[in-house]
Parts: C-alpha cells; structure tokens; sequence
C-alpha cells in the first residue's frame, strides 16, 4: 500500500503543488494543501489507489473553497492600461499575461477551480465534473460563465500575447 | 473581438506555475499525520455518541437561556450561552494571522433562517459554525452576494470555516455591518446522499453526472430523488428544503464571526 502511495506522492508532488498554488496563489498555502491531502489520500489510500488524483484534487479543491470563498466583485485588478495593438512587443505581452493572470485570479473560486482543473491538469469536462461532484452540465457552465467574464473585460480585448510571444 | 485564446490560459497558468514547489514532499511527515489522524478517527468514533448524548441531555437543564422565548420557541440568540461544540475562541486565518471573536450568536432555530449581522474590522473577516449534533446540515449564504456554503455542521478544524480576503470582499466591505443568513436542518432532514461520502471517497450509488439516475421517483422540477432533495439543490435553494422540515426548535448551534482586531 505504501509503496504505491510513496510513489505517488513522489512524482505526483510537483504537479499537485503547481495545481493548488493556481488556486491559492501562494506557495506556502499550496505546499499546505498538498500535504493535507496527502495525508488524507495516505488514509484511504486502498480505496482510492485505482484513481487517486480525483480523490485527491477534490481534498485540494475544497479544503481551499472552505478558506478562501472568492466571490466576482465586477472588478479586474491590473497594473497597466493595455496600448493600440500597433505597439505591441515583449514588453506588452508580459503586461497582458499580467493582466490574464490577474483575471483568473478574480474570478469566483469554482469558475477558477474549473479553469485550472481544465486547462493546467488537462482533466476533461467530465473528469472536472468528477473531482468537484457536481453535473457536467454544471461544468460547462462555470467553464463558459468564466470565459464570458475574461473575454468581456476591457483590459483584455486586445491582448494579442500568443503573437508577440512566439 | 476577443484577443486571448484558450492556448493563453494555459501558457499563463504553466509560467505562471513553473517555479514549483520549494521542498520536495515530506513522506515521513505525511505518513505520521496521516496515522495520527487514523488514530484519532478511531478514538473519536467510540467517544463522539456519548458526548453528543450528553452534551444534548444535560444542555437544556444547564443552560435556561437556551430555551428561547414562549412565543417563539426556535428564536432567540443566546449570546452568553456555550455548548459542547463551540467554535473557539481565537483562530489562525489562512495566512497565520490571529483572528479573535467579534461576533457570536447560538441559536436552537432549525429548518428556517437565522440572520446574523456583524460589522466586519478588517477584509479578513470570517466565520465557523458548531452544532450540539455535528452530523446536521447546513447552509449559509452571503447576503449581497451569490456566495454559499453547504455541508454537515462538521467537527473541529483549527481556523475558520471560511475566510475572505482583499479579492473576495465585495465594495464597501467595511463602511456597513454585513450579514449571513444562515439555515440548519436536523441531521435527518430529508437531503440524498450525494456523490461524495462524508470522508470525501466517491459514492458508487450516486453517479456525479446525474444524481438522480438511481432515483426510483425523480423530480427533477422539485429536486427531489425518492422524496429526499438532492444536495446541490438544498445548496441552492434551502428554501425548498425548510417549506418540507417547518420551523422548529432543535439542538443548539452556535456561528463566531472572527476578524483581525484594530491594531492587530
């Protein structure tokens, strides 16, 4: 049993830890919340050893809501008003990439969750819809609601980070 | 036209991530937590009946003001009040910071809401809930906003249920007293298994994609699956929930507002 869990935990760690820092926004906290649901996994590691990452991104996933209940407050912290798409360069694709990261970093916790579980754990619709237990319907929701709400904001309209870039 | 590409989300959230943890995992210290908890679970299982038992045989007698008035026998906050499951009195919040009381109410109102209202020192304010019967349910929604939680009224954690911070505090936070309004339901209330146990393992009986695929009788309009509501639907809408269970007076249950105190 532990041979499998220390295994996991080994190279599961990293991967893991990047996870929950998206959600917490801090290394310490997400170092935290690994280790707790390590320690949570360790326990019920027979019952969950065929799947342990569900198990495993839902402990990190709530213990993290029970802390921190982000709610949408219509506002986008930003650093840098964005300039005409003509003088875009590095400089201005870091600012954007500021100004995305400060996005998601706004959003309600579940959307956020939905985003990170999606797009950074590559976890398909369903596999999100498994880890927070809730219907798939319910993803697709939160996905589309949180990408409605990034694509609206003004300090992202002209973003063109994926060009300037590569 | 929008400008970023889900591509973008993804470059952001690896960059963003890419220093990765500072330590490698502490097995040796995973392991011992984790056995230590195994411990304790066991030992709690043994104790935990007789202590609610006694908790809610000698409470009544104890304790007069939680009998609430004739009038109204579920109203009443009783703020002098203690119960066995009383949240503590100070708490670290989630960056460590001490967190001290500056607001408590116990109630024995269940199956109707309680409004608590409190004026909030600082954007770190946050809360936690016992109940004399950790097993009952609860809801608490963040007047003002769409913000909810949902759950078993638990056991004891070491910080708050739920904390804000600078980003999750809406406009103003500060300049009114702010409320929660929150619901509690006996333990038996009529609320379906939902896809995750207690412990946080998967439910096989209830498939997360439909919870009411294994329903003899759903109704899908009521959100209810054999006559019991279905938990994301309580979570949303408590109200339907109470309309079934009716107002009444049940174990105490006591919620402390914890913030950071001026000059802390």
């Amino acid at each position: 049993m532990v041979d499998g869990f220390t295994e996991y935990a080994r190279y599961g760690h990293e991967r893991l830890c990047r996870t929950a820092y998206l959600l917490t926004r801090d290394w310490a906290a997400a170092e935290d919340l690994v280790q707790t649901a390590l320690v949570k996994a360790w326990i019920v590691w027979r019952r969950i050893e065929g799947d342990p990452d569900r198990y495993v991104y839902r402990i990190i996933v709530n213990t993290h809501a029970s802390w921190w209940r982000r709610r949408w407050r219509g506002e986008v912290p930003t650093a840098a008003v964005p300039e005409s798409l003509a003088e875009r360069d590095i400089a201005r694709a870091v600012t954007d990439r500021e100004a995305l990261w400060a996005a998601t970093g706004a959003l309600p916790g579940q959307q956020r969750a939905v985003l990170v579980l999606h797009y950074f754990a590559d976890l398909t619709h369903q596999q999100v819809a498994d880890v927070l237990g809730c219907l798939l319907g319910t993803v697709k929701k939160q996905l589309s609601r949180a990408l409605a709400r990034l694509r609206v904001d003004s300090a992202l309209h002209d973003l063109g980070m994926e060009e300037a870039v590569r | 036209m929008t400008r970023y590409t889900e591509n973008d989300l993804r470059t952001v959230f690896a960059d963003y991530s890419e220093d990765g943890p500072a330590r490698p995992p502490h097995l040796e210290t995973i392991v011992r937590r984790g056995r230590r908890a195994r411990l304790r679970r066991r030992t709690a299982i043994g104790v935990a009946a007789g202590a609610v038992v006694a908790a809610v045989g000698v409470g009544g007698a104890l304790l007069p003001g939680l009998s609430g008035n004739a009038a109204d026998p579920a109203s009443g906050p009783s703020t002098w009040a203690t119960i066995s499951a009383e949240p503590p009195g100070t708490v670290r919040g989630m960056r460590g910071e001490a967190l001290s009381v500056i607001h408590s109410e116990t109630h024995r109102t269940m199956g109707a809401p309680v409004t608590v209202v409190y004026r909030p020192t600082s954007v770190n304010t946050g809360h936690s809930i016992r109940c004399a019967d950790p097993k009952a349910w609860v809801v608490v929604q963040h007047v003002g906003t769409s913000g909810a939680d949902f759950g078993r009224c638990g056991g004891s954690k070491d910080g708050p249920d739920s904390q804000h911070d600078q980003l999750s505090v809406p406009p103003g936070w500060l300049d009114k007293p702010q409320s929660l309004k929150i619901w509690v339901f006996p333990a038996d209330a009529p609320i379906a298994d939902g896809p995750w146990k207690d412990d946080g393992t998967p439910n096989p009986d209830v498939p997360t994609d439909d919870p009411y695929a294994a329903c003899k009788k759903a109704d899908r309009k009521q959100g209810t699956c054999d006559g019991r509501f279905i938990q994301d639907v309580v979570h949303a809408r408590p109200e339907r929930l109470a309309a079934v269970v009716g107002r009444q007076r049940g174990e105490p249950w006591t919620i402390k507002i914890y913030d950071k105190l001026a000059g802390s």
